[in-house]
């Protein structure tokens, strides 16, 4: 107990607070009181260990032991140009940040989205016009339920608000950036989105996170969703981290009558990655597929922590997640599908595939299925093999040689679930970047492919 | 020298011996039938000439043009020039037809010293074999095989050995799940690749195929042994009377 206090303390405990400093909107009081309570929770909760459910799998401890300085604060990283390894979306609208700071020179304008759209670094909102996310901020990305959601609140700094009006479309695809950098100490940064989608409206976000080679960072950043009445949002997420990095990410998205939420999470880099989401389908008619893709090589750790809650009857949800494994490492599935009472006629599926290229690879996947109403469709299921002989010899049998059979056969096998992306030119993007991670295996040959 | 010389070929999978010595030289040019009731070891012959594992050839040899077959592995057998129809082709989620027919054949070229295909070429190349096969172009962008139907997936074997021009092709069932229309189109198919320099061994229980494509040469096999060989008649003769006397015939 005692260590687990230390460690809490020199990571993001009173040091760490101090050194963040003021934020903006701190003397707005609710605001200041989300942020106290949420950094409340970290002190009294401490860093989760593998007796809390949620963290059985993934280990907090590298983190909690390393000494992060704010990443803002850091005076020896300078990024004066976008590194050409960031993945671009095709005309889409960028905007950047480095170390979770809004770089406007990295960035399109922002300006002339179309009527009734407005995207605003969070920064900017919270000092301006703090009253417009009263109902929003930590709406559905509640502290009390992660400590991923409670760190970034406490510390949550700069970011994105993206509001559309009633039936509003957004033409061109969002493009966040988040790049992590540091200089001789680890850097640890929060960035905030908050995405709300009035009645009718439609866009498209990309949110990528990309980082730089160098010292261990920590990207802990949260996206908090709202969609109104009919809204549809396709959301992306691609993770690149660096390989040193640490990543933990959360997604809350509460989905009102038929309204879609469509999302895709493609996660390739990091040393550690933990991605949450949980997605609440709170009107009838409520729709999401949460989709994945993750591929691990060396000692690398991915974990995807998801919760699809059914809230209200004629609700669907569909979720395929699939991950390649090589090297030593590890991945981790955890998905619950929670069926209220009253949400009548659900339709939940969810399925997690792990491929596993060679004996070093560990998969952890616990599903888990809560279903309190009656008249439902639910299925999940989890597999974990090896690549199938019979696939490499079909492909052997055409003159192909062996390891480019295998190659083919681990891209297809994510590309399988990729091809699900409704968006035409993102799944493009990370058909291209899944071959890109391939050809990088192949070339630091590490010996399974 | 024959182009394919298999003598005396034992073969066992988990110590149970399937194929009990099978003899069968084939000439360029010409065509082959085996026909014989299930699960007398015909797919394993096919399976043990393409080089897939898990056999174990306890007696025997293959010589393919006069190499030793047995001792390559399956790719390098594959772009020899040896190609397997498979009975039951694999559904490969994931990857896309075309990119699976361009990796393989530009496998092919590489082995004969060529640059890999220009990409235009390639779907023209494409465009026309699938016409040829009456086979639905968009198919191509398609994982592969994957929600093919029976009929599909064998037109594909076949678009894929046209494309690979394969110097010895085995089909192993072709005929199976085709309709007679597809049946006729996937025997055109075949009978536009015979040439004198290249040899096919057809597998089927039925004559019907036989009726398309004419062999020169029918072989009997039951219980893993070669029992009769003769010229098309025997396979009308068969198809009149099964195979009830050679299955007495070896259980005796
Ligand atoms: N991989 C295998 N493992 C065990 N037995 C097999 C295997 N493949 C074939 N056999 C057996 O070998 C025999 C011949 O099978 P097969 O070659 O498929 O026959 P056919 O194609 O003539 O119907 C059958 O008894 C079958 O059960
Ligand atoms: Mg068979």
């Amino acid at each position: 107990m005692t260590a687990v206090k230390t460690i809490t303390a020199t990571a993001f405990g009173d040091t760490y607070a101090n050194a963040v400093g003021a934020l903006p909107g701190a003397n707005e009081s609710w605001i200041d009181g989300l942020r106290k309570t949420s950094r409340a929770l970290l002190g009294t909760q401490g860093v989760p260990g593998p007796k809390t459910e949620a963290w059985k799998y993934t280990s907090l401890n590298q983190i909690a032991k390393t000494p992060f300085i704010p990443a803002s604060t850091a005076d020896d990283v300078d990024v004066p140009l976008l590194p050409v390894t960031v993945p671009l979306l095709d005309g889409a609208l960028k905007i950047v940040f480095v170390n979770g700071v809004y770089r406007s020179d990295l960035s399109d304008k922002l300006e002339d989205l179309g009527a009734g759209i407005t995207l605003s670094p969070f920064a900017d909102v919270l000092k301006s016009s703090p009253g417009s996310l009263k109902d929003v901020l930590g709406a559905v990305m509640e502290p009390a339920q992660s400590f991923t959601a409670a760190m970034n609140t406490g510390f949550m700094e700069q970011g994105t608000v993206l509001h559309l009006s009633n039936g509003a479309k957004l033409e061109q695809p969002i493009q966040i950036l988040s790049i992590g950098a540091s200089g001789s100490s680890p850097g640890a940064f929060h960035p905030r989105f908050e995405i709300v989608l009035e009645e009718g409206a439609q866009a498209t976000v990309v949110e990528c996170h990309v980082g730089l080679p160098g010292q261990a960072y920590l990207s802990n950043a949260a996206t908090e969703i709202i969609l109104g009445e009919r809204a549809a949002l396709r959301h992306y997420t691609i993770v690149s981290e660096d390989s040193d990095a640490f990543h933990l990410g959360r997604t809350a998205v509460s989905v009102e009558q038929n309204a879609q939420y469509e999302s895709f999470v493609l996660s390739l880099g990091g040393h550690l990655v933990r991605r949450e989401v949980q997605v609440r389908l709170e009107g009838d008619g409520a729709a999401t597929t949460v989709d994945g893709a993750y591929g691990l090589s060396g000692n690398q750790h991915s974990d995807v922590f998801s919760e699809i809650l059914h809230l209200a009857p004629d609700t669907e949800s569909k979720q395929t997640v699939k991950g390649v494994l090589g090297g030593d490492s590890r991945g981790v599935f955890q998905g619950r599908i929670h069926v209220a009472r009253t949400a009548q006629r659900t339709d939940g599926r969810q399925l997690h595939k792990a491929l596993l290229l060679n004996r070093g690879p560990e998969v952890d996947c616990k599903p888990e299925l809560e279903i309190y109403a009656d008249d439902v469709q639910c299925a999940h299921g989890a597999t974990t093999g090896e690549m199938n002989p019979e696939h490499i010899f079909y492909l052997l049998s055409r003159g192909i040689d062996e390891k480019t059979a295998r190659a083919l056969l681990v891209e297809g096998f994510l590309d399988d679930v990729i091809l699900n992306v409704a968006d035409e030119p993102v799944r493009n993007l990370i058909l291209d970047l899944v071959k890109t991670w391939l050809a990088r295996q192949r070339i630091l040959s590490i010996g399974e492919l | 020298m024959s182009l394919i010389e298999i003598k005396d070929l034992h073969v066992s999978v988990d110590g149970k011996e399937i194929l009990k010595g099978i003899d069968l030289n084939m000439d360029g040019g010409e065509i082959h039938a085996i026909m014989g009731p299930n699960g007398t070891g015909k797919s394993t012959l096919s399976y043990v000439l393409a080089g897939k594992d898990g056999y174990e050839i306890t007696q025997g040899s293959v010589l393919f043009d006069g190499k030793n077959l047995l001792d390559m592995e399956a790719d390098e057998r594959a772009r020899a020039g040896v190609f397997l129809a498979f009975q039951y082709p694999m559904e490969i989620p994931g990857v896309a037809t075309a990119t699976f027919l361009k990796t393989a054949l530009n496998a092919k070229r590489r082995e004969q010293g060529l640059d890999e295909i220009d990409a235009m070429d390639f779907l023209n190349l494409i465009k026309s074999k699938t016409k040829e096969l009456e086979i639905p172009y968009e198919m191509i962008k398609r994982p592969l095989n994957v929600g093919f139907s029976g009929g599909e997936k064998k037109r594909a074997e076949v678009l894929q050995m046209s494309l690979l021009e394969p110097r010895f092709a085995i089909l192993d069932e072709t005929d199976s799940g085709l309709d007679i229309d597809a049946l006729k189109v996937v025997s055109d198919g075949v009978n536009a690749l015979r040439s004198p320099d290249r040899a096919f061994l057809i597998i089927t229980h039925y004559q019907r195929l036989l009726s398309y494509i004419v062999p020169d040469h029918v072989h009997v096999l039951v219980g893993g042994r070669i029992v009769e060989s003769g010229d098309k008649t025997l396979a009308e003769l068969l198809e009149a009377e099964g195979y009830a006397r050679f299955e007495e015939s070896e259980a005796a």
